[in-house]
């Protein structure tokens, strides 16, 4: 069952690469096949470890490919199968016009497997599999529309970027095949406590290395404000969704190690934070919508690893699972928008709310979710997040994670405000039924998913994810932390309705000029030194050692060619002189 | 093809029916060839000659897909090759690896290439002749069963230079760059899918059998050499104005990041390299075939913005999927080795794998540069015809033994663990 419910995306996958058509509905039916499997698992017992196959026997390599079903990863399958199948219904009709439609479609699938893949493994090595196969699709797709240059080149970007991230997991995992010869990771939790702190401490890092590069956190985030060039549904699924946060996975799926390694939590949350506050400012300062939700998702993943580093790894899955409804949500219905007016610049939208009733309603229940007003999705989440900061004792973190809240709604708002509201600047229709209908899924799951908190903890409580908040009770407690939580919500809400006419500033808009600073810093100094590699020692030296070679034996060749002048005395003389050195020699020996 | 083309593509399927069928591991011949000096023509194929003997028997004849003229050379290479994998005489060893540079001569083509690769090849070993003479004299035999370390360094180093030359491990590569973009695709892929092979071959039988001692002792050296080879391979294809260099490069590269695991050589490294080995002829010799292809539709190997990909989507597919097999990508072959490769040199330096491992992100780079330009990006004026069923016959193989090997690495390192 596990596995067909694994390959049936793949299998649409292989199937969309030689038989295009009907491309849509070989994709959906595959994801929504594999989304009831996981229903049923969810019914129906869910512990499940499959035995697949040993990948490499070697003394002290000891890789036995498995997949394995708990808790964690059935909460990840079913946000993967089940919004990704909302996408793929949606993107029926948001791509019906473009062509290569199967490719989209078979890139579509091959990312549900191999994100399946990565939730499912039961090890490392299987997971590095899955890991860089989500990479790979989401190069795919941000590259879809690849003649378009600034397409190719985020694609590009998002890889290279992402490379780095698994330079750090690759050295993880061979850290972790020396320590504990296995890489199973039931097995290398339950050994954990064989490495020494200092050990610990740097595979964690080695870990979260991996993890801030898929999940776009600095300073490796700069590639997912970029990621929007692809198509909208992708940005939902892939860069919103499910992928991005597959480093949270990566963190929570191995978070006893990370329990034996304070120092690693405690720059995971402060990397956190700053990201969260850094993408939140920069999300204030765009005028392309899809940016502005880009910079958000960035922001909100970095809310989650707040959550981690305060070891509050179930508050940090609650909140992912709230966060991928509503992003989906918010990223779908901008989707909408997009399509029906064909830009993303919100200065060139306004007064949409009129011509897009059905989207509008949709996205302003997103802003209102994410921005934490209860008693919707992610006010329970976030407050969850913030409230677990304080009593951790975590007060710097808490601060921040406040101000990140505040910034959320002042942004989203701001942004609905200029998409939806004021004069009219474009005519547009309402988007298909194939298009909110999915949408209007998200939204319904966005206003109940907090109701998710009351099932979800004791869900996850089961594989001990829950130790941090033995002391809480419940989230839904009013403590003061909420007030100070919503109060700050209503405060970016009003902030900015007064502020919507305040012209954006540069700084902002140009993300702190991360990306120039990483080009001056990075880029062009390598660039330099690789332009003086292959333009100048290259030639001259290297491979002109044999230039040099043959320029010297000519040389040589050419003065030892006028010793052999033709005239009998000079050989004469060379010889007597030879004849006198060699007497000279061997009456050394001779003394 | 023509007749003469097929009776010569299917003369050289023989050597891989022959591995296919069973025989081989075992298979000895032992012949007096001269007695005064205890020569003998001494041929074994033990479990290391076989790996490189499967190597041969498939590269071979996928180099002949795409050479015309001198099938005939190509078929004297394989049999000096399959004679050089499997010599147990140290003369014999010398005599067919300068042998083999004959009919390489003439596969090059353009003279000034040839050249300039045969002074370098025999400038590399030339020294390697003084030291066979210099161990029998002290050894008084030849036979590699025998000869079991203890010898001064210098001859052991007369020895690793021809190697070093061969492969090429960084800084002796001043010939690759020329010969390889200089030379028609079959020879390419001749020698960056099989003579460095010879060289790493070289140093796994010779330098680890031979001179066991001496390469321990300038294991810290050569490591050096191998890492920085990675490195600044990586970042010379980075900026490459033309694809077919870049591919050159990024092969220095991959052969430098197996000479690392040559030179560490404990369980993991040693499977690791042989098996990289295998990994680098199939990638590299797929994506000079893909290169092959590309020169054939657009006539230039000038990496500029082309935007090819709408024309020929299963060219760029393929392309990809080969881009993705060179840089390791988890799941494809290559990876396996790396992962062996690294596990190895992290017992040896923690420092040196956080190096070496920068080449995953330093690969992406260039290969992902390459893809960027030549497929992506707004079409260009140049038309190009998609690959049809020929090419794909010839890449088939080649596609199986990435995912195969990727997937299921189990058989092929179960054969590798059988060399002691």
């Amino acid at each position: 069952m596990l596995e067909l419910a694994l390959l049936l995306p793949l299998f649409g996958f292989l199937v969309l690469l030689m038989w295009p058509r009907p491309a849509g509905m070989i994709a959906c039916s595959t994801v929504f096949i594999a989304f009831l499997i996981f229903v049923h698992f969810l019914y129906y017992g869910v512990e499940k470890v499959v035995p697949l196959y040993t990948w490499v026997d070697l003394p002290g390599m000891k890789t036995h490919f498995s997949l394995h079903l708990d808790h964690l990863s059935l909460l990840m399958a079913l946000i993967i199968t089940g919004v990704g199948f909302l996408i793929h219904l949606y993107s029926i009709g948001y791509m019906e016009h473009e062509k290569d439609l199967s490719r989209y479609f078979a890139c579509m699938n091959f990312f549900i497997f191999s994100m399946l893949l990565l939730v499912l493994a039961g090890d490392l090595v299987l997971l590095f599999i899955g890991w860089e196969g989500v990479g790979l699709a989401s190069y795919l797709l941000i590259g879809f529309f690849y003649e378009r240059k600034e397409a190719a080149a985020a694609a590009t970007k998002a890889f290279v970027m992402n490379r780095i991230g698994d330079f750090g997991l690759l050295l993880a995992l061979i850290m972790i095949l020396t320590l504990f010869e296995t890489s199973e990771i039931a097995q290398v939790i339950s050994q954990a406590s064989l490495g020494t702190p200092f050990l610990l401490t740097v595979l964690t890092l080695l870990l979260f290395i991996g993890a801030m590069g898929k999940s776009a956190q600095l300073p490796l985030s700069t590639w997912l404000p970029d990621a929007m060039e692809g198509p909208t549904p992708v940005s939902a699924l892939i860069h919103a969704a499910t992928m991005v946060t597959a480093g949270i996975y990566l963190v929570v799926r191995f978070y006893p190690l990370f329990l034996l390694a304070p120092w690693t939590l405690n720059f995971i949350g402060v990397v956190g934070a700053v990201t969260a506050l850094w993408a939140a400012f920069s999300a204030m300062g765009q005028s392309d919508l899809k940016r502005v939700l880009a910079y958000s998702t960035v922001s909100q993943l970095g809310l989650m690893f707040v959550a981690c580093g305060a070891g509050a790894f179930y508050a940090a899955m609650f909140h992912l699972t709230t966060h991928a409804f509503v992003k989906a949500l918010l990223f779908l219905s901008a989707g909408n928008v997009v399509h029906m007016t064909g830009t993303t610049d919100m200065n060139k939208m306004g007064g949409l709310a009129k011509s897009l009733p059905i989207t509008h309603i949709l996205f302003l229940i997103g802003v209102l979710a994410l921005s934490g007003i209860p008693p919707l999705a992610n006010f329970f989440s976030k407050d969850l997040i913030i409230e677990q900061e304080h009593l951790s004792g975590h007060d710097r973190l808490f601060v921040m994670a406040v101000l990140v809240s505040i910034l959320t709604a002042f942004y989203l708002t701001r942004a609905y405000i200029l998409t939806f509201l004021g004069e009219k600047r474009t005519t547009a229709e309402e988007a298909p039924w194939i298009m909110w209908g999915p949408t209007s899924l998200l939204a319904v799951l966005g206003i109940a998913g907090g109701l998710l908190g009351l099932g979800l903890e004791s869900f996850l409580s089961l594989i001990k994810l829950t130790p941090a908040e033995e002391s809480l009770d419940s989230g839904f407690v009013i403590t003061p932390e909420t007030w100070i939580a919503v109060g700050g919500t209503l405060l970016g809400l009003s902030a900015a309705f007064m502020l919507r006419k305040l012209k954006v500033w540069s700084f902002f808009q140009k993300a702190f000029y991360l990306d120039a600073l990483y080009e001056r810093w990075f880029v062009i100094p390598l660039k330099s030194l690789s332009n003086a590699f292959s333009r100048w020692l290259e030639p001259v030296f290297f491979e002109g050692s044999l230039d040099w070679a043959s320029y010297g034996s000519n040389q040589v060749g050419a003065r030892l060619e006028k010793i052999e002048s033709g005239q009998i005395r000079s050989y004469v003389a060379w010889m007597a002189l030879g004849g006198a050195f060699l007497l000279v020699y061997f009456m050394g020996y001779l003394k | 093809m023509n007749y003469k083309r097929s009776i010569i593509f299917l003369l050289s399927l023989i050597p891989l029916i022959f591995l296919l069928s069973g025989n081989g591991l075992g298979q000895e011949i032992k012949w007096p060839w001269f007695s005064p000096l205890n020569i003998h023509f001494h041929l074994r194929v033990d479990p290391l000659s076989l790996i490189f003997l499967y190597l041969t028997a498939v590269m071979i004849p996928i180099s002949l897909f795409v050479e015309r003229r001198r099938g005939v050379l190509i078929l004297i290479l394989q049999w000096l090759l399959i004679a050089f994998f499997t010599a147990r005489d140290l003369v014999l060893f010398t005599f067919f690896w300068e042998a083999m540079l004959i009919p390489l001569y003439f596969l090059i083509e353009r003279k000034s290439v040839a050249i300039k690769f045969l002074i370098y090849m025999i400038a590399g070993s030339v020294l390697m002749v003084l030291g066979l003479l210099a161990i029998y004299f002290q050894a008084g035999t030849f036979d590699l069963d025998v000869l079991k370390g203890g010898y001064p360094l210098w001859i052991a180093l007369t020895f690793f230079l021809a190697f070093a030359v061969k492969t090429p491990l960084f800084p002796f590569h001043g010939w690759l760059p020329d010969v390889y973009t200089g030379s028609p695709t079959s020879s390419t892929i001749l020698l960056s899918a099989l003579l460095s092979k010879a060289g790493l071959y070289g140093f796994m039988r010779i330098g680890w059998g031979v001179f066991p001692d001496s390469l321990a002792q300038m294991t810290p050296y050569l490591i050096a050499l191998a890492v920085a080879g990675v490195l600044y391979a990586s970042l010379v294809a980075w900026r490459q104005l033309d694809y077919k260099r870049l591919m050159a490069y990024s092969s220095l590269a991959h052969v430098n990041f197996i000479l690392a695991g040559v030179f560490v050589w404990n369980l993991w490294a040693r499977e690791g390299a042989i098996l990289q080995s295998v990994n680098h002829s199939i990638t590299i010799a797929a994506l000079f075939l893909v290169a092959f292809y590309l020169e054939k539709r657009i006539g230039t190997t000038t990496l500029g913005s082309f935007g090819l990909a709408p024309q020929v989507p299963r060219l760029c597919w393929l392309t990809l999927f080969f881009v993705l097999s060179s840089v390791a990508l988890p799941g494809l072959n290559n990876f396996v080795g790396e992962v062996l490769i690294l596990l190895g040199v992290f017992q040896y330096d923690l420092r040196i794998t956080a190096l070496l491992a920068l080449s995953v992100i330093l690969s992406v780079m260039y290969m992902l540069r390459f893809m960027q330009k030549v497929y992506f990006g707004p079409p260009g004026t140049l038309k190009a015809y998609d690959i049809g069923w020929k090419e794909g016959f010839q890449m088939a193989p080649l596609v199986i033994l990435v995912i195969w090997i990727g997937l299921y690495p189990a058989y092929i390192l179960k054969l590798i663990g059988m060399i002691k």
